[in-house]
């Protein structure tokens, strides 16, 4: 059986709470429940646990900062890609702070939730008594008495102010219990390479990186203006297409299998779809500007620049264009060979230094041509003449 | 609602008819939320159609070409990101300095956090192109050897996010525990069900109330150091960048002052929406909390105008040639127009109306000059990401300028549905104003006389 006395303010309930002590009620029986915290904490002293939140809050953020930084700073010497670095970590340490930083944080939070359900949990039912929880919906602060001293309580409170006394006999506290399973076992573990265990003729490691003072000394020949965007071979078929079957149809017309409006129509849905292909910007339609053609290459053709060239040759343009320069390169041999992909190589032809200049490589490399991609975003004005070089040297100037 | 009152006193009504107010709008529909709900839902439709159509076609659907790689995405992430903001500051932040006020808004804080937030955590994924491998971003153990780039500024976002998501979630959960519990036998269907499953069987002895208020407090510590780490890591994916215009020492606190200053105004929105939808809220929440939160508003507005100069003014003191072609890009190029409603939006008419208490305490313009200041805010996000690009001249040449493409817009505008719709939703299912810290602040309220005149004043807490 338990006794719920409805009071409206902390001080009458607090004075009913003291009351009924002083009449003997055993204090583990008696409970205060209020809609919102109280001013005072009327807790008897053998139930008030002391609260270990807080420091456990503390260790564990300390142990979610060091497990983070040990489980970062592990992942920097298993990492796959050491073998390119020669076993040296990817990531300077200390920036390892950041992301220590949050796992510290994110296990602080974590462990504030567990321990404010952890704790609060030995003070719970599953789903507590209607009739204890109605004066507290209702804006009202709840005494109530189980136990032993229950027996009593109804008039004990009868004297105290309080709204109403009730007594009532508990139900029965439901309480479940949730199975889970942990699904194991769809790890699986595959022999790879070590780091160390790496093959000696790894190409050493190349990233993307600020120029140097030196490529920098080579400037730019002038702001190249905008991209050619847009496919120019798909709008010129598009348009030969649209040329051919607007014959057809004046042909009709004139044959009167068609109406002029109709036609008209059909004409003007088909100029609408031909405009979606239109390249946005034709500057360089009408070939290489004559400023860049005919500039001087500033990079001297030296043993240092020939090798520079060759190396970002190898990486840029050899897919396509060969090693040799033949058009033989995987993508380049793909793609139907040195009639599709030009044989740059070719002393004949791009050696002829008056047709082809080095200001032609240049701008072809940048602004890119057709099928071969622009490469005027990744490659520094410097490293462009190096490759021209490269180019002058594969056809064995 | 008195006008000569102007000391802060609570609500001026009782606990019980406090609890009527809260606790009206749920469970009811009502056609203005019913319109806002249709919007919002067929905005998240059409934002799934144009996600699938990248995901399928790819990122050329966006209007993202080089040099202008950030666009649409990235911008709307940061502003989203700024909104968030809002929950750490007013309940945190207010939580800790006890002020009294706080109150009426901090659950309307926490819960725009809960949904601007995963829209913001949304916009990284949506901008990977191939979002369907955004798990290489986890430190998942896997055969290859391979974990993410700790390097990488976005990889810190994963990270920050994902701890700011988590603690404002679980913030804003174990703080609703209690209202749950108290308003459980008061409910009705599934409602009733559902506040029993998720008050965890909470009863309001003092133990549990001492416990709900260390977490509160624990919660709040933790909370405001991650909120700071958040946007300034945010502000390192421009700030490590060699980009005229993003390479800024000033970013960290600017990004951080500015995300306050639009989270409050987004509070100043939900507020002017909450109180048009349910007039029964203006039994709590009063002028005062305007006034209130109108001055915070306002000391973060002048903090953020200080930062927003001071990221320039040095610039253009050394006249570091970079830094003066984007100024001037910015200011007289094709955007001048933003740029200018940038500062009349954000400075010149916000930190002059904001200094007049009766604006302050005005419902109406509140709520207009919020939606001024976060369109302005969005335009400065704007600024920080494309002119910088679109001018970046170490290359060896410009591109097309950049628009939003179709795909983007249906996109972003897919995630205000979402955040609205959302927000709409979630007023009408729990209660959006905490009554527990409404009751507890009536129940400390004592007023005296004090030569005919009452001022109201608070017993300590713990
Ligand atoms: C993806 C394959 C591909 C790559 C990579 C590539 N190219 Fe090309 N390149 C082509 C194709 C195809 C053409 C022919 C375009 C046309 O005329 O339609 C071409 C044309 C050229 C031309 C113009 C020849 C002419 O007569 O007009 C030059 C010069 C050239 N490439 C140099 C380079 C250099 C240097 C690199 C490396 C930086 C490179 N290419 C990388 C495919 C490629």
């Amino acid at each position: 059986m338990k006794v719920c006395a409805e009071y409206e303010d902390q001080i009458t309930a607090f004075t009913a709470h003291r009351a009924i002590l002083d009449k003997g009620a055993d204090p583990e029986d008696i409970e205060l429940r209020s809609p919102y915290p109280l001013s005072e904490h009327p807790i008897p002293p053998h139930r008030s646990k002391p609260m270990i939140m807080r420091n456990v809050v503390r260790l564990m953020w300390l142990c979610g900062l060091l497990g983070g930084f040990s489980f970062l700073t592990f992942t920097q010497w298993e990492w796959g890609l050491t073998a390119k670095t020669g076993g040296q970590p990817l990531v300077a340490v200390p920036i390892n702070a950041i992301p220590m930083y949050e796992c510290g944080m994110i296990t602080a939070i974590i462990v504030t939730t567990i321990m404010f359900f952890v704790e609060t949990r030995r003070y719970r039912q599953l789903v507590p008594a209607l009739e204890e929880d109605m004066p507290v919906a209702n804006g009202y602060i709840a005494l109530v008495v189980s136990g032993d001293s229950a027996k009593k309580a109804k008039e004990w409170l009868d004297g105290t102010n309080a709204r109403s006394v009730v007594s009532f006999v508990l139900p029965l506290a439901i309480t479940s219990f949730l199975m889970t399973g942990c699904a194991t076992g769809n790890l699986r573990y595959q022999q790879v390479i070590k780091p160390g265990e790496a093959p000696a003729d790894m190409p050493a490691p190349t990233s993307l990186r600020m120029p140097t003072a030196a490529e920098q000394e080579v400037k730019p020949l002038q702001p190249l203006g905008w991209l050619y965007y847009g496919d120019q071979l798909a709008f010129e078929r598009a348009e030969a297409d649209f040329k051919r079957q607007e014959a057809e149809l004046e042909e009709k017309v004139k044959n009167k299998q068609m109406k002029r409006k109709d036609v008209n129509k059909q004409l003007r849905k088909m100029r609408r779809d031909l405009d979606e292909y239109k390249p946005e910007i034709l500057l360089y339609k009408s070939g290489v500007p004559s400023e860049i053609r005919d500039a001087k290459n500033p990079v001297p053709y030296d043993e240092a620049s020939k090798k520079r060239g060759a190396e970002l040759y190898a990486l840029n343009c050899a897919q396509c264009h060969g090693v040799t320069g033949k058009g033989e390169g995987a993508v380049g041999a793909k793609w139907g060979g040195p009639e599709v992909v030009p044989h740059l190589g070719d002393a004949a032809k791009y050696g002829d230094e008056s047709r082809y200049p080095d200001g032609f490589f240049y701008h072809n490399i940048i602004v890119g041509k057709n099928l071969m991609p622009s490469f005027g975003y990744k490659l520094t004005s410097r490293e462009v003449w190096d490759i021209v070089n490269h180019i002058r040297e594969l056809q064995g100037k | 609602m008195s006008h000569e009152n102007l000391n802060f006193r609570a609500a001026e009504c009782s606990i019980p008819e406090i609890f009527d107010a809260v606790f009206e709008p749920i469970g009811k529909s009502g056609w203005k939320s019913n319109i806002v709900l249709t919007i919002c839902g067929l905005l998240i439709l059409g934002a799934a159609i144009a996600f699938s159509g990248q995901l399928y076609y790819g990122i050329g659907q966006t209007g993202l070409h080089i040099p202008v790689y950030w666009g649409g995405y990235i911008i709307t992430f940061v502003f989203w990101i700024g909104v968030a903001h809002a929950g750490a500051l007013i309940s945190a932040l207010l939580r800790l300095c006890g002020a009294e006020w706080k109150s009426a808004v901090t659950r309307v804080a926490e819960v725009i956090t809960l949904f601007t937030l995963p829209a913001a955590g949304s916009f990284p994924l949506i901008h990977l192109g191939r979002t369907e491998l955004f798990y290489y971003m986890l430190p998942l153990p896997n055969n290859r050897l391979l974990w993410p780039n700790f390097k990488s500024m976005l990889m810190w976002d994963v990270f920050a996010v994902s701890t700011y998501l988590t603690g404002s979630v679980l913030f804003l959960y174990v703080t609703m525990v209690p209202d749950l519990g108290i308003a459980r036998p008061r409910m009705k269907g599934w409602i009733k069900t559902l506040y029993t499953i998720l008050s965890w069987g909470w009863r309001g002895t003092a133990e549990e109330w001492k416990r709900v208020m260390e977490a509160a407090a624990l919660y709040s510590v933790i909370i405001l150091p991650v909120v700071i780490s958040v946007h300034t890591i945010v502000s390192w994916d421009f700030a490590m960048q060699v980009v005229p215009g993003w390479h800024s020492e000033v970013f960290g606190p600017l990004f951080f002052v500015g995300a306050l200053y639009s989270g409050t105004a987004a509070v100043f929105t939900m507020l002017g929406l909450l109180l048009w939808t349910y007039p029964g809220f203006k039994k709590v929440i009063t002028q005062v909390h305007y006034d209130m939160l109108g001055r915070v508003w306002l000391v973060l507005g002048l903090a953020w105008a200080y930062l927003f100069f001071n990221d320039f003014v040095p610039a253009y003191y050394a006249h570091e040639p970079d830094k003066m072609d984007y100024l001037y890009y910015n200011g007289f190029g094709p955007y001048a127009a933003a740029c200018w409603f940038l500062v009349i939006g954000n400075f010149a008419l916000p930190l002059f109306c904001l200094a007049f208490q009766e604006f302050r305490r005005s419902i109406m313009p509140m709520f207009v000059l919020s939606i001024i200041v976060n369109i302005a805010m969005y335009i400065e996000r704007v600024f920080i990401v494309i002119p910088g690009l679109e001018i970046y001249n170490g290359l060896n040449f410009n591109t097309i300028p950049y628009t939003y493409s179709a795909t983007e817009i249906a996109i972003i505008a897919g995630t205000f549905g979402w955040s609205i719709g959302g927000l709409t939703l979630f007023c009408r299912i729990f209660p959006i104003l905490p009554y527990w810290e409404l009751a507890e602040t009536k129940a400390r309220q004592v007023e005296v006389d004090m030569a005919g005149v009452k001022v109201a004043y608070f017993q300590s807490g713990e």
